[in-house]
């Protein structure tokens, strides 16, 4: 809005009157402009990834035409034509190795666009200009840093939709445990998980960059943090999945099944709810004792040479029981939903830890 | 009202005091010339005055009583650092822009009359700009804020004499008609000499000379005379600087009140340059601390 000042400063000419509801388009136009470039960028990788995530759907597509043609729908895949397909289907190799790329997403944001938010306004100078205008730096920084954690979440939420449908199409079709989305790539890579991921490490890359000062050591220590944090996530979640564990009784299928930390999907036809993941198991001997290793192992070997049906007649006579712990599918989203809150609270802690930076501390 | 106080202001980076025991005030409505060596801590000084630099100790406060680095204080002061930092991926439509977002006032007619007087191409990303030019654009975006209080660190530095020229006199202009007050940083002192009406002199972290510039003038003499007669004429003045030369020496001298000329030597008014160039030979030298009168500490300082 542009008024002739009244009275006295009429001289002046025109000055722009901003109100308080304009001043927050004009802070997104300053982020837009500063960071265009780092924006295009992102949205390159955006592009490239819905790329070869359609091409990759349209190729399973094409296989899943094949397994419905042969007849495999519903019929458990033993080596042959149909697991052959299936696998096809699944497309796995390309599924995981995009997987993993996306789940480097937030490393990315972090490092090159986190870091160098304020750093580089520090290192080059510009924030004797940006810093000392009638806009607190806080609020500038603030205001570029929702502008572009904005745009971010947009940006993951998609990803993590396509890529998300892409898996749910392979495995609720397949019905085969050829992937879980308790795994360690898609668990991370969900609508929610991953703009969660990504969002943190842009703001942690941004209190980094205002620690530090020095734009090439911001964007190394944030790889180095957000990598870590990453691969900490993943070493963790095993062990959390332990909490609120479903247990069930299992039969012969003992034999196929590894005892201690299992981590992996149920194969079809075990007793646990499809989706379930599996996370511990272990054998329990006369009055509910748990077995040793020494003793499991016995159990296995008995079993091993036995059908299905003299197995549980065996197991029932020596009066052993075999455990499994398993997360139903159910807890999915609530394991989600600690993670992701978890994640946010750091980011949180960021931003805040930002602006007491951004206001105490000495720059020049 | 005073456009910039400090009290007790020091700044500690590490082991190093760049600015210690600085005590000042400057009326407005002046043009303050803030002088010295490099590294006498004339950054330092602007950099508490807008905020970037916080103050290991003492108070600075700006237009009445503002804390400095307060979005009411930014809101009515302008500040273009030294080597004019801008965004140079930027067009200098688009800095212009910037520049107008970031500020509640920002007189854009102004600032677009100026680059087109100063024939600097608005389409051109600011970094393929002449230094000059840039130091031109950084003005100009604080020109148009019309501010208060506008501090300047190192204007000149990257322009032509042409445009050192313009630029003095634009400044002039707006001080004259905008009633601005300004401070300007520089060690070279003849460039201010002209323009500006207030000193502010320092060395070595420390303030040396505070005050009008008349003021000040007017309580400095140069005497010239027989060089064999220089330490007894000097036992009873406070002698800034002395200088040798064959068998005449010149003193430099500061006094509260008229001196008696001594027989046989001769009076001279110093310029600014001179005086200014005594008291950076010397750091420890303290002349004047401006409003707040100090002069029984200044006279026993000189009398070392």
């Amino acid at each position: 809005m542009t008024t002739a000042l009244e009275g006295g400063s009429s001289h002046l000419g025109y000055l722009e009157e901003t109100s308080t509801r304009d001043a927050q388009r004009k802070l997104l136009r300053v982020a837009w402009l500063q960071h265009r470039g780092g924006c295009l960028a992102l949205l390159v990788v955006f592009v490239a990834f819905v790329f070869a995530i359609v091409v990759e759907r349209s190729r399973v597509d094409a296989s899943y035409a094949a397994f419905v043609a042969g007849g495999c729908v519903g019929r458990q895949l033993v080596p042959g034509t149909c697991n052959t397909a299936a696998l096809a289907l699944g497309g796995q190799s390309t599924f995981t190795t995009i997987g993993i790329a996306l789940s480097a997403l937030p490393l990315l944001v972090g490092v090159f666009v986190g870091a160098p938010l304020v750093s580089r306004e520090i290192e080059s100078g510009t924030f004797r200009f940006a810093w000392t205008q009638a806009t607190s730096r806080s609020r500038l920084v603030l205001a570029t840093l929702g502008a572009l954690a904005g745009g971010a979440t947009v940006m993951a939420v998609v990803l993590g939709l396509v890529f998300g449908g892409w898996y749910a199409h392979v495995y609720d079709v397949v019905l085969t445990p050829l992937d879980s989305p308790w795994q360690a790539t898609p668990f991370v890579t969900t609508w929610w998980l991953l703009p969660a991921w990504t969002v943190s490490a842009l703001v942690l890359g941004a209190f980094l960059g205002t620690l530090i000062r020095r734009t090439v050591a911001a964007m190394a220590a944030t790889a180095a943090l957000v990598g870590g944090l990453i691969v900490a996530a993943h070493v963790v979640l095993p062990e959390l999945l332990h909490v609120g564990a479903s247990t069930a009784r299992f039969k012969s299928e003992v034999g196929n099944m590894v005892l201690g930390t299992i981590n992996s999907p149920p194969q079809p036809g075990w007793h646990v709810p499809p989706g379930s993941w599996l996370v511990r198991s272990w054998m329990t001997g006369p009055g509910g004792r748990v077995l040793d290793r020494s003793a499991s192992v016995h159990v296995e070997n008995a079993l091993s040479t036995r059908t299905a049906a003299s197995g549980d007649h065996w197991l029932a006579a020596h009066h052993v029981s075999f455990w499994v712990s398993y997360q139903p599918p159910g807890h999915f989203w609530m394991f989600q939903g600690v993670e992701g809150v978890v994640v946010l609270a750091v980011a949180a802690l960021c931003v805040m830890a930002t602006v007491c930076l951004l206001k105490r501390r000495a720059i020049a | 009202m005073n456009v910039l106080e400090t009290f007790g202001l020091g700044v500690r980076y590490g082991q190093t005091w760049a600015v210690s025991d600085c005590t000042l005030a400057i009326p407005e409505g002046r043009i303050v010339a803030l002088a010295g060596s490099n590294g006498a801590g004339k950054t330092t000084l602007l950099h508490c005055a807008v905020g970037l630099t916080e103050a290991t100790c003492g108070t600075v406060g700006l237009l009445g009583d503002l804390p400095a680095g307060s979005l009411d204080a930014l809101e009515r002061i302008a500040f273009v650092a030294q080597d004019a930092p801008l965004y140079r991926h930027l067009s200098v439509n688009e800095m212009v822009e910037v520049a107008a977002n970031l500020n509640r006032r920002f007189d854009r007619p102004f600032a677009s009359a100026r680059l087109r007087a100063l024939d600097i191409p608005v389409k051109r990303r600011v970094g393929k700009l002449s230094g000059g030019q840039q130091a031109q654009l950084a003005l100009t975006l604080a020109l148009a804020r019309h501010p208060h209080l506008l501090m300047l660190d190192e204007p000149l530095a990257r322009l032509d004499p042409v445009a050192r020229h313009d630029v003095m006199a634009l400044v002039m202009t707006m001080a004259a008609e905008e009633g601005v007050s300004v401070v300007f940083s520089s060690h070279v002192v003849s460039e201010l000499e002209r323009v500006a009406d207030y000193l502010v002199l320092m060395a070595q972290g420390r303030l040396q000379l505070v005050g009008p510039i008349e003021d000040i003038l007017a309580e400095h003499t140069v005497l010239n005379g027989p060089a064999d007669e220089a330490e007894r004429v000097g036992e009873h003045l406070c002698v800034v600087h002395a200088e040798k030369a064959a068998r005449r020496v010149q003193l430099l001298v500061r006094h509260d009140r008229p001196i008696e000329t001594p027989i046989g030597w001769e009076v001279d008014a110093p310029s600014l340059d001179e005086l200014v160039l005594a008291y950076l030979r010397d750091p420890s030298l303290v002349g004047r601390s401006g409003p707040v009168a100090v002069a029984a500490t200044a006279a026993g300082e000189l009398a070392q």
